[in-house]
């Protein structure tokens, strides 16, 4: 990686990397740079490539709240702010998309360098595109497939 | 008697059928992400060319671009694997490719037309 990293020694069980889908991509160039992506049991989580080499993007993760997701969406919540959650994820991805290693930890440790710039929004295109922002009321497995396999504005309208 | 030659229209690696029907001639500005200033031919490599991401061949065998600078300027200030890159520009006529949006709005495709496959980045200013 580019960055250094201070990661806990302990890495997530490969099993729970291997349940998680990305639902949405929300902004890409040359690849997905940020997207939602379900986590293990069901949980919906903002991620954003914060770090690659030549084998494997890094991305940062975070669930948020439902009020979190609707400011978020509506330009009233930095990307920065979004991801200092107290307990934040670490995955690594090959570039096809293979999840290679997960670690937990606490945003308290993650440097400055891995996060969006202060105050830095989703993209207006984006905000635009999604406007209102998505539900983000649970959904049952079930629906939560159907909303993968069918894309996200179609989520949207299925759980509103 | 006077000797034809077969010029390909698109580069040898795109699928059939690419690029798709519905992407527009090009014509007018397009900006990019780029490492080197100027840009080097590195900086014009697709997905395809690399190796890399997963999905259709024909949207890897395209250079990601946007269509507006500012798209790139928050794009770069929110995605930190970005920060350190320029922002190119090229000033495109209808003979070059193709372009289509695809995925989350603000991003679109560039298919390029063999002729041009390999001198691109003479194209591409650095403005930012």
């Amino acid at each position: 990686m580019k960055t250094s990293w201070n990661l806990p020694e302990a890495r997530m069980a490969i099993e729970a990397l291997a349940e998680r889908v990305v639902e949405v991509v929300l902004v890409e160039f040359d690849g997905p740079q940020i997207v939602v992506v379900w986590g293990p049991g069901g949980s919906r989580r903002l991620a954003i490539a914060c770090d690659e080499d030549e084998t494997a993007v890094r991305w940062l993760e975070a669930e948020l709240s439902a009020s979190q997701w609707g400011r978020l969406f509506d330009g009233l919540l930095s990307l920065r702010d979004a991801l200092l959650q107290p307990r934040v994820w670490i995955v690594d991805q090959t570039h096809s998309g293979k999840a290679l290693h997960g670690w937990e930890c606490s945003s308290a440790d993650l440097a400055v360098e891995i996060l969006p710039e202060v105050g830095a929004l989703l993209p207006t295109a984006v905000r635009q595109q999604f406007a209102g922002g998505p539900s983000v009321a649970p959904v049952e497995l079930s629906e939560r497939d159907a909303a993968v396999a069918r894309g996200f504005p179609t989520l949207a309208r299925m759980v509103a | 008697m006077k000797e034809t030659t077969f010029e390909q229209e698109w580069p040898a690696n795109y699928p059939p059928s690419c690029p798709p029907e519905d992407a527009a001639p090009t014509g007018g500005d397009v900006y990019r992400f780029v490492g080197n200033d100027p840009p080097k031919p590195d900086d014009m490599r697709s997905w395809l060319e690399l190796g890399l991401g997963k999905g259709r061949d024909c949207q890897r065998a395209a250079l990601s671009c946007s269509l507006t600078r500012e798209h790139l300027e928050e794009v770069r200030r929110a995605v930190p694997t970005r920060r350190s890159d320029r922002i190119a520009r090229a000033t495109l006529s209808v003979e070059h490719g193709k372009l289509a949006q695809t995925g989350a709005l603000g991003h679109h495709s560039l298919w390029l037309r063999h002729r041009f496959h390999s001198s691109i980045h003479r194209l591409f200013e650095v403005v930012e």
